[in-house]
């Protein structure tokens, strides 16, 4: 069914897109210690609220998944069922050398990056990044977000690019 | 660091004559070799007789010879709490295989379970599962043939039972 591109669905998308993109709820989960730059960043000093960012505690409540830290192999399937739990839409952050790649730690027992489980969306890199990362993270995230294409069928294409 | 003076270790030889071998001394820390056969017995002595008093099972480990046979020995660190002592145990693990000494260290379990997944020596004479890797895990990680990166293990092991 395709729908063609309209004044009106074309504004009814940028409504849609800043509603998603001003109220990120992120699911609170982290592995290791990232995971603390993250509590920073939530923390009143850098304040991640400003953005709309609210750390929830369910993942069916969540539309962002900031994955902090190294993933073990074992800790692999249980962030897949955290991710496919998450009502879309939802977003993907891999934060520190370990979320994107599994850092140093080349054994049997970690994971070589989330995008081996989930599609990851920004990269943070960094070991482990400063909360001033995670605001860039973001801030690249809205504007993808914001030439996501919701409604018109076909669109994705054109903004992935 | 106190380990136990030399007497006490003729004493452990008179008792068990040549099926207990006294090691090099390796900065003032005491190391004896015992038969797989007699281990349980020269434990119990080990814990109850009036002169040890070792009542603390401090670790349990293992060490991998590659090439040498029997394979692995298993090293049990003791501790006695009231006396302040401490003693090596060492005892080659012969077609891989030793018997529990859970019997009188509780503090066994979970090492011996650790040992069993980390280099395949069975402790005989309790139910043995794995720690910490998956329980469909066909590799011993910490032997010495187990490359670091660690070999292909198709998906399904990683999957919570
Ligand atoms: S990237 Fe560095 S700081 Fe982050 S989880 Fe890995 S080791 Fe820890």
């Amino acid at each position: 069914m395709g729908v063609r591109e309209g004044v009106f669905l074309t504004k009814l998308e940028e409504l849609i897109n800043w509603g998603r993109k001003g109220s990120l709820w992120p699911l609170a989960f982290a592995t290791a210690c990232c995971g603390i730059e993250m509590m920073a960043a939530a923390a009143s000093r850098y304040d991640f609220d400003r953005f709309g960012v609210i750390f929830r505690n369910t993942p069916r409540q969540c539309d962002l998944l900031i994955m902090c830290g190294t993933i073990s192999r074992k800790m692999a399937p249980i962030i897949k069922r955290l991710w496919e739990q998450m009502p879309d839409p939802k977003w993907a952050i891999a934060i520190g050398s370990c979320a994107i790649s599994g850092n140093i730690f080349q054994t049997y027992s970690t994971l070589r990056g989330l995008d081996c489980i989930v599609p990851v969306d920004v990269y943070v890199p960094g070991c482990a990044p400063k909360p001033e990362a995670f605001y860039e993270a973001l801030i690249l995230l809205k504007k993808k977000i914001k030439r996501d294409r919701p409604i018109i069928v076909g669109g994705e294409e054109e903004c992935s690019t | 660091m106190l380990y136990v003076k030399k007497e006490l270790l003729q004493v452990l030889k008179k008792e068990f004559k040549d099926r207990v071998r006294e090691l090099p001394v390796f900065r003032g820390e005491s190391t004896v070799e015992v038969d797989k056969e007699i281990l349980l017995p020269f434990m119990g002595f080990l814990k109850h007789d009036e002169r040890f008093k070792m009542d603390m099972l401090v670790d349990l480990t293992a060490v991998d010879y590659p090439g040498r046979k029997p394979r692995f020995v298993v090293v049990y660190h003791l501790r006695s709490i009231p006396l302040k002592h401490n003693l090596r145990v060492k005892c080659w693990a012969e077609n891989d295989e030793v018997p529990t000494v859970i019997e009188l260290w509780r503090a066994a379990d979970w090492l011996e379970r650790e040992v069993y997944e980390m280099f395949g020596v069975r402790f005989t004479g309790r139910e043995l599962r794995k720690l910490l890797l998956p329980q469909k895990y066909p590799y011993y990680p910490l032997r010495k043939d187990f490359p670091l990166e660690g070999k292909e293990t198709p998906c399904e092991v990683w999957d919570w039972e």
